[in-house]
């Protein structure tokens, strides 16, 4: 008997017979082919069909292609033609594919009986109860809760209120309410513009995360690369980033300068930079704002504020205004403190109207369309007339302020006669209502949304509903209202009137089949001229009157998740396992702090905090990190939930619960609080992903200064591999000459593609959209908090942050590098598998056979950059203790990869699954593979562009360019592995911190 | 073939006709009983050995199918025999070609 049957035997006596039929050996099962009788249009199994539709996962609106195999949508993809993405994709986008097949969904219409529990009932009995409520409550409050709607469906709603005699409210935890006041109060107009971040020569932030939550950040993070990375090429006036804000986020890890001004005071700096620039004439002002110089404050009365000196406000304001394309923004969440936020953005306004940008790269025209949302205060009179009993029937869609503004909310909702939900899960709203009627997943309806002027997005159905028993809320309200016709008419008659106003020229039948194809209908929308609102001169005495603001030991910023956002995206295991971008840790929230508050009060990593506001108390685990000022502490949004399912329910803490209930003067939320802090002895393991926090001078990640960038010439290479020393030099020609005799046997003597990759690390921000692509075409297993907390996650792809310092140790800042699988060419992992499992192909590629693993696990350890992953657990097993796909999710999984097993090492394969396809297309084309053909799922998500692939053999071939660029180093050269990953370096302006 | 013969497999033929018939009249289809089967972890990609041996290339894999009254398997379909005629026609033999 041989070793591999034996094995296999002692396999079959331990785990059941079943396993002999899967490994080939032995007879099969019987199968059966079943034809479809008729097959359904455009679907051929075996071969994927794209559909256009939106993204509903935020506001931003960005269009997608939904990828769909057998009538089931696997992958979603950026769509290239939107030009609010430009094809790109964020986690919270990719992730919508857990929302569709999550499986804590709602099934099916529930009600309340009784005795408090619920029931299922059908459709006809939901839409008659509904129907007889409206009727009952008619005149005595009727009020529709939704999310920001800037659609047909926004507008159905709006005709159905006016009819049952009620109002419609939209509630955004994220309004933006400081960024919309400032507007008004700096020009008159509360639209939020077009910040055309590509355009921009030089970028001020004044906390707005436009990389994570803020208006539109896979957009803004693609124009941000363009203005920022650096681009041997062209011009190299590399935009200078520079960020203000008291806690060092993903946005402003990509700055050239993280300038931790006092939180408060950044309407103060941003002041007195417009007042060197007015005072200086740096830029040609527009007429009107000559009166101002007298009313702005001077950087030396602003600076022990701000707490920077005023040498260097006066640096910035020049740099700002030589530049001639500068670029302030303002008002994101983090930022909006408390009474005043608005000024601050008042204030981001001036500084950009006196150095002329207003029109340039600030656009009023095509506006945002989150000026539209309700503000906090319209949710807070909401919820003071619920509490007086003024409202006696709510039905809430697409909002969860059972979450988000849990003790008021929740009990005003117990003063509300009737309540009706139509959301598709058990968030707390829905747990706390009377009816749920469940609407379809928006990947499975038709819909609009108007994300900005100009952009319409169209929605359509990428497959049939998952749960059948679901129903479109659309289609639900037209029932109730006894009108005919489903939502799907409704939403074309809005489009025959778009139709009627920009389609001209095409009978509707074509203009409705391009919009399909398309995803919408794009258009340009004019700029439109601002002035200076005669109330600014009132606007700048309050500022110079307010002070400074918060100050004091205690001051807690409650700050948006990237991926979990408002806490919608915390019933998906993919984003509650995506390592946050900053901090590193996974399915929990934690409270930052700065080391040397950390000392003084005797803190590890993993103490628990107990945080206690005037209106919540919460118990937080500490982060000890160089990125926040010694006198603040951060948290973050999203966990904390009640309900919303098994990824969500009763899972570390709920951040609003420390945030005030009352809105601020400007209408918004107050995202700061003054908390008490005690430490509770308690102490929890962080699910952390990373090692260490710094680099220890390995020479991971390379950076060059500006200047040290543009000295590069072209052929040379500034990072040169090291130099081998003197014993290995026998042993390395012996190695390099035996190479050579291999690659001229079989398969390896011919020319082949190298696969390769070029990762740029100017250009990349860290926002790990990557990651969770990769997780959604590789079917990666999530493992949950336990497993992570013992090092066993899974994603093939991880983004190392390290801090750096200058040299005095202060000027913080933080570089990041995507770390996968780099194929190495003299790969360590090769020669000590056992049976042949890890092996490098003739197109270069570290190949990873999972059938020949037997799991010794030999390769991991020798892997120098720990990128090999073990299945330590059966994560596929249905009902297994460590099920990561359980029904439905188990939908979402990508056919043309292997499902590991327990006992298997699997890594990055360079997504060989779409070069395999592309080959396969390529020769039956008659054609070789074309550089540009091939994209795998990291690079195609990459908001920044910063991963490019191809065959590095093909000198014509991008990614050719790119690792024979001056800037490029590969990671541990020192060790002669030899990767296919040439990194390049980043560029930052000033000089080059290390860690 | 004698003429009784003939009309026994014409009448075979005829019966196994009106199988897929009645399929689409009662719209139940076929539930075709599978006889070349490769196992999971295999990934074959049908359309590059008809595109390399040709539309009447079926018999080199599945046998004479033409001639028989009910499909069987003619080859072992095990690796070894793939390999074999990767090697005879000198075309690529790397793993990952087909197990990924």
């Amino acid at each position: 008997m041989d070793r591999r049957r034996f094995l296999k035997v002692l396999g079959a006596t331990s785990g059941g017979a079943a396993a002999l039929s899967a490994c080939g050996i032995g007879p099969e099962p019987t199968e059966h082919l079943v034809p479809y009788v008729v097959p359904p249009e455009d679907q051929v199994p075996g071969t994927a069909t794209y559909y256009a539709t939106t993204c509903r996962e935020c506001a931003a609106g960005c269009g997608l292609h939904a990828k769909v195999r057998e009538g089931r949508v696997i992958k979603l993809e950026g769509n290239p033609e939107s030009p609010i993405n430009e094809g790109r994709l964020c986690s919270r986008g990719q992730a919508a594919l857990q929302g569709l097949y999550n499986p804590d969904r709602v099934t099916e219409p529930m009600a309340r009986g009784p005795n408090g529990e619920w029931q299922k009932l059908s459709w006809d009995d939901a839409v008659g109860r509904l129907a007889g409520k409206v009727k009952e409550a008619r005149g005595r409050g009727i009020v529709f809760l939704t999310g920001l709607e800037t659609g047909s469906f926004g507008e159905l709603v709006d005709a159905w209120v006016k009819e049952v005699g009620g109002r419609h409210v939209t509630h955004e935890a994220f309004a933006l309410e400081a960024l919309r006041e400032g507007n008004r109060r700096a020009f008159g107009s509360a639209a939020v513009p077009l910040y055309d971040f590509a355009r921009a020569r030089y970028i001020v932030s004044f906390g707005a995360d436009f990389m994570e939550t803020w208006l539109s950040p896979v957009g803004y993070q693609n124009g941000f690369t363009h203005a920022h990375s650096f681009d041997g090429d062209r011009d190299t006036s590399m935009a200078k980033f520079v960020f203000v804000g008291p806690r060092l986020s993903l946005t402003g890890m990509s700055a050239d300068e993280w300038i931790a001004a006092q939180p408060g005071s950044e309407a103060l700096l941003a002041l007195a930079m417009a007042q060197v620039i007015l005072a200086g004439r740096l830029a040609p002002a527009p007429a009107d704002a000559a009166r101002l110089e007298r009313l702005l404050p001077t950087p030396q009365r602003v600076a022990p504020v701000v707490g920077i000196a005023a040498p260097e406000i006066e640096r910035l304001a020049r740099e700002f205004a030589a530049s001639q394309g500068g670029l302030a923004v303002g008002g994101g969440v983090a930022t909006q403190y408390g009474d005043g936020a608005d000024r601050v953005v008042a204030a981001v306004n001036i500084l950009n109207y006196v150095a002329g940008q207003v029109g340039k790269t600030v656009r009023f025209g095509p506006n945002h369309a989150i000026a539209d949302a309700g503000t906090f205060r319209q949710l807070t009179d909401l919820v003071a007339d619920m509490a007086a009993g003024k409202v006696d029937l709510l039905l809430v869609h697409g909002a969860n302020p059972g979450h988000t503004l849990p003790a008021g909310f929740s009990q005003a909702l117990g003063k509300v006669g009737f309540k009706v939900s139509f959301s598709s899960y058990w968030d707390e709203t829905a747990a706390a209502s009377d009816l749920v009627l469940p609407d379809l997943h928006p990947l499975e309806q038709w819909g609009d949304a108007r994300p900005r002027v100009g952009i319409h997005a169209l929605q359509q159905p990428v497959m049939q509903p998952v749960f059948p028993n679901t129903t479109h809320a659309g289609d639900v309200l037209l029932r109730v209202s006894g009108k005919a016709g489903t939502f799907k008419d409704y939403l074309q008659d809005r489009w025959k009137e778009l139709h009627q106003r920009v389609g001209k020229g095409r009978d509707f039948a074509d203009f409705w089949t391009d919009a399909l194809q398309h995803g919408g209908v794009y258009g340009e929308a004019p700029n439109q001229p601002v002035r200076l609102d005669p109330g600014i001169g009132q606007l700048l005495g309050e500022v110079a009157s307010a002070g400074s603001g918060a100050t004091g030991e205690s001051l807690l910023i409650v700050f948006p998740s990237l991926a979990l956002h408002d806490g919608r995206g915390a019933n998906k295991p993919w984003l509650q396992e995506l390592p946050d971008p900053v901090s590193k840790i996974t399915w929990h929230a934690w409270v930052e702090v700065h080391p040397e508050t950390a000392a003084k009060w005797q803190l590890a990593n993993g103490d628990i905090l107990l945080l206690k506001s005037p209106h919540g108390a919460v118990r937080a685990p500490v982060w000890i990190t160089p990125g926040i000022r010694p006198d603040v502490l951060a948290v973050p949004t999203g966990q904390g939930h009640k309900a919303y399912g098994r990824y969500a329910r009763d899972r570390s803490f709920n951040a609003f619960e420390l945030l005030s209930d009352t809105p601020a003067d400007f209408g918004g939320r107050a995202f700061a609080v003054r908390v008490s802090v005690v430490k509770t002895g308690d102490h929890r393991r962080l699910a952390t992903v990373e090692g260490d926090a710094r680099e220890q001078g390995q020479g991971i990640i390379e950076v060059l200064s500006l200047a040290q960038a543009r000295e590069l010439k072209s052929g040379a290479h500034r990072f040169e591999e090291r130099e081998a020393p003197q014993y290995a030099e026998e042993a390395l020609k012996a190695w390099a000459e035996a190479q050579h005799q291999k690659a001229s046997l079989g398969d390896y003597a011919g020319t082949a593609p190298r696969w390769g990759m070029a990762i740029d690390l100017s250009k990349c921000t860290g926002c790990s959209a990557c990651v969770t692509a990769c997780y959604a075409e590789n079917n990666l297993a999530t493992v949950g908090e336990e497993l992570v907390v013992r090092r066993r996650q899974m994603s093939w792809l991880r983004i190392e942050r390290y801090y750096t310092a200058d040299a005095d140790g202060r000027r913080v800042g933080a570089v990041v590098n995507p770390m996968l699988c780099q194929q190495c060419g003299n790969a360590p992992c090769e020669p000590v598998c056992p049976v042949y499992a890890a092996y490098h192909t003739p197109d270069g590629l570290n190949g990873q056979v999972y059938n020949r693993c037997v799991g010794t696990r030999y390769c991991a350890n020798n892997c120098p950059y720990k990128v090999r992953y073990f299945n330590w657990f059966n994560f596929a097993e249905p009902g297994g203790e460590w099920e990561s796909w359980p029904d439905p999710l188990n939908m979402l999984l990508n056919p043309d990869v292997t499902v590991r097993e327990k006992g298997v090492m699997e890594k990055c394969t360079f997504c060989v699954q779409r070069i395999r396809g592309a080959q396969n297309r390529a020769r039956l084309e008659d054609r070789s593979v074309r550089d540009g053909d091939i994209t795998p799922a990291c690079a195609q998500a990459c908001p920044s562009e910063a991963i490019v692939f191809g065959d590095l053999r093909d000198r014509s071939s991008l990614v050719a360019r790119l690792a024979a660029d001056p800037r490029g180093y590969h990671v541990h050269t020192e060790l002669n592995t030899k990767p296919a990953i040439t990194y390049l370096a980043r560029v930052v302006h000033g000089a080059a911190g290390r860690a | 073939m004698t003429s009784a013969q003939d009309s026994v497999a014409r009448s075979a033929e005829i019966a196994e006709v009106k199988k897929v018939q009645a399929a689409w009249i009662n719209k139940k289809p076929p539930e075709w009983v599978r006889i070349h089967a490769l196992p999971g972890f295999v990934r074959f990609p049908h359309m590059r050995h008809i595109k390399v041996l040709g539309t009447e290339s079926c018999a080199t894999c599945h046998g004479d199918v033409r001639a028989m009254p009910q499909v069987y398997q003619v080859a072992t379909l095990k690796m070894g025999w793939c390999i074999n005629c990767h090697v005879q026609r000198q075309v690529g033999r790397d793993c990952t070609l087909c197990h990924y």
